[in-house]
C-alpha cells in the first residue's frame, strides 16, 4: 500500500494523484515485509484512527504483527493532546474520582453524553450542595424556634398589656441575631444542625464569621423584597443558592445531622 | 461583567415536582377567594409594585378559565404556567441555558407592566 508524502493519505494504485491534499502523485514505497529491518518511511499522521493511548503508532505499510494492539473502537482512539470525544466518552487521566457521599459530579465536569449519567444533586469542592427542601425544613425548625417566643408575648400583648407587643418585636429581633451569628461562627443554626446542614464560603469552605453571619441574615430581605422569589432559587440554581447566598459568596452544603439543640455542641 | 455574560443553566428535572405544586397550587387558589396569598414587601412597604406582582392573581385568574383577566395582571403568569406545564408533562429539553441579559431584559419587561399596571408609569 502507498501514501502520499505529502499527507500520508492512503493512495490507490490508479491514483495520479493525492485524493487528501490533491498533490501529483508521489509515492512512498510499500514497508518491506514482516522480518525486513530496511530504514522504514517516515510516519504520516494517520488519517482516521490514531493509536491506542501509551502505544507506539507503526509505520506505514508495515505488517501488524500477531499480539499487536487490538483494532480501535469505534470512531477511533482519541487524538494525543484533545480532540472530539467519540460519544461514549473517554476517562480521564487516572479515571474518574470516586462519587462524592449521596452527591452527583459536578455537571460538566465530563464530556457530555459520556461515561456516566448525572444524578440529582450538586457536588461541590465544599461537598454535597443541600437542595432547597432540606433547606426549607432547616429555616421552619428556626422560625418555630422564634415563634415558640414570640407568640406568646404577642398574644399577652393583646391580652394584658401593649408592653409584650414590643417585647415580642424586641424578643423576634434578638433571636434573629443570635441565629445569625451562630450560623456565622459555625455554620449552623439549631435548624441547621438538626437536618444536617452548614453554611461556608464557597471559597474557602469555613464558617463565615459572626459579622458576615449578620449580614448575610440582612442580605435575605433581597430573596424576600420581590415576592420572595430569592427563596426559590435553590430549586433551579446550579449551586443551589438564594439571592442572599449569591450576594455573600456562601453555600449551603449536607453534613451529618445531629440531635435537636440550641447552642452548639461544647460551647 | 463576566457574571452577568455567562449563560444561566438549569436542570430542568429538578423543577418538576415544583411545577406540579405550582399548578396544583394555582388551581386550588383558583377556588379560594381573592386576596388569599402572600403580601409583596416590596410593594407593603413601599406601594411599589415589584416584577413579580400580580404574577399571583394571573394564575389564579387563567387556571380560574379567565385568561385575558389572567395576562392583564401579568403575563409573566401565564408563560409561567405554560412552562410548569410542559415541565411537569416533561416535554422539552432537561437542561436549558438562559442568557443572563434576556433574563433582565424579560424581568424589567415585566416590571414596566407592573408599574403601568398600577399607574407609576
Amino acid at each position: 500500500m502507498n501514501y502520499c508524502s505529502q499527507c500520508g493519505s492512503q493512495l490507490q494504485p490508479e491514483d495520479t494523484s493525492c485524493r487528501g491534499c490533491g498533490r501529483a502523485v508521489s509515492v512512498t514505497p510499500a514497508a518491506p515485509s514482516a522480518g525486513d529491518f530496511g530504514t522504514p518511511a517516515p510516519p504520516p499522521p494517520p488519517p482516521v484512527n490514531y493509536p491506542p493511548p501509551g502505544a507506539v503508532a507503526p509505520m506505514p505499510g508495515s505488517v501488524q504483527m500477531e499480539g499487536g494492539y487490538p483494532p480501535p473502537p469505534p470512531g477511533g482512539y482519541p487524538p494525543p493532546g484533545g480532540g472530539v470525544p467519540p460519544p461514549g466518552g473517554y476517562a480521564p487521566p487516572g479515571g474518574y474520582p470516586s462519587a462524592p457521599p449521596g452527591g452527583a459530579y459536578p455537571p460538566g465536569a465530563y464530556p457530555p453524553g459520556g461515561g456516566y449519567v448525572p444524578a440529582p444533586g450538586a457536588y461541590s469542592p465544599q461537598g454535597v450542595l443541600a437542595d432547597w427542601g432540606p433547606r426549607a425544613l432547616g429555616l421552619l425548625i428556626d422560625w418555630g424556634l422564634t415563634l415558640v417566643v414570640v407568640v406568646p408575648l404577642i398574644i399577652l400583648g393583646a391580652a394584658v398589656n401593649g408592653v409584650f407587643r414590643l417585647l415580642a418585636d424586641l424578643a423576634g429581633l434578638v433571636i434573629a441575631i443570635l441565629l445569625a451569628v451562630q450560623v456565622g461562627q459555625t455554620g449552623q443554626s439549631p435548624g441547621m444542625r438538626t437536618i444536617g446542614l452548614k453554611c461556608i464560603n464557597q471559597s474557602t469552605g469555613q464558617p463565615i464569621g459572626s459579622g458576615l453571619g449578620v449580614v448575610r441574615a440582612i442580605a435575605h430581605i433581597v430573596d424576600s423584597i420581590i415576592c420572595y422569589i430569592g427563596w426559590l432559587f435553590p430549586l433551579w440554581d446550579k449551586s443551589r443558592q438564594t439571592l442572599g447566598d449569591k450576594i455573600m459568596s456562601t453555600v449551603v452544603v449536607r453534613v451529618p445531622s445531629q440531635s435537636f439543640s440550641l447552642m452548639p455542641p461544647g460551647s | 461583567m463576566n457574571a452577568l455574560a455567562a449563560p444561566y443553566e438549569i436542570d430542568v428535572r429538578r423543577l418538576r415536582t415544583p411545577a406540579v405544586i405550582f399548578l396544583a397550587g394555582g388551581l386550588l387558589l383558583a377556588h379560594l377567594p381573592a386576596g388569599v396569598g402572600l403580601p409583596c414587601p416590596l410593594r407593603t412597604l413601599t406601594g411599589v409594585p415589584c416584577p413579580l406582582c400580580g404574577v399571583t392573581t394571573s394564575v389564579r385568574d387563567t387556571l380560574g378559565g379567565r385568561v385575558r383577566a389572567g395576562f392583564t395582571a401579568a403575563p409573566l403568569g401565564l408563560v409561567l404556567i405554560v412552562v410548569a406545564a410542559a415541565i411537569a408533562a416533561r416535554w422539552g429539553p432537561t437542561n436549558v441555558r438562559f442568557l443572563r441579559p434576556i433574563v433582565l431584559v424579560g424581568v424589567a419587561a415585566e416590571w414596566c407592566f407592573e408599574l403601568h399596571r398600577f399607574h407609576f408609569i
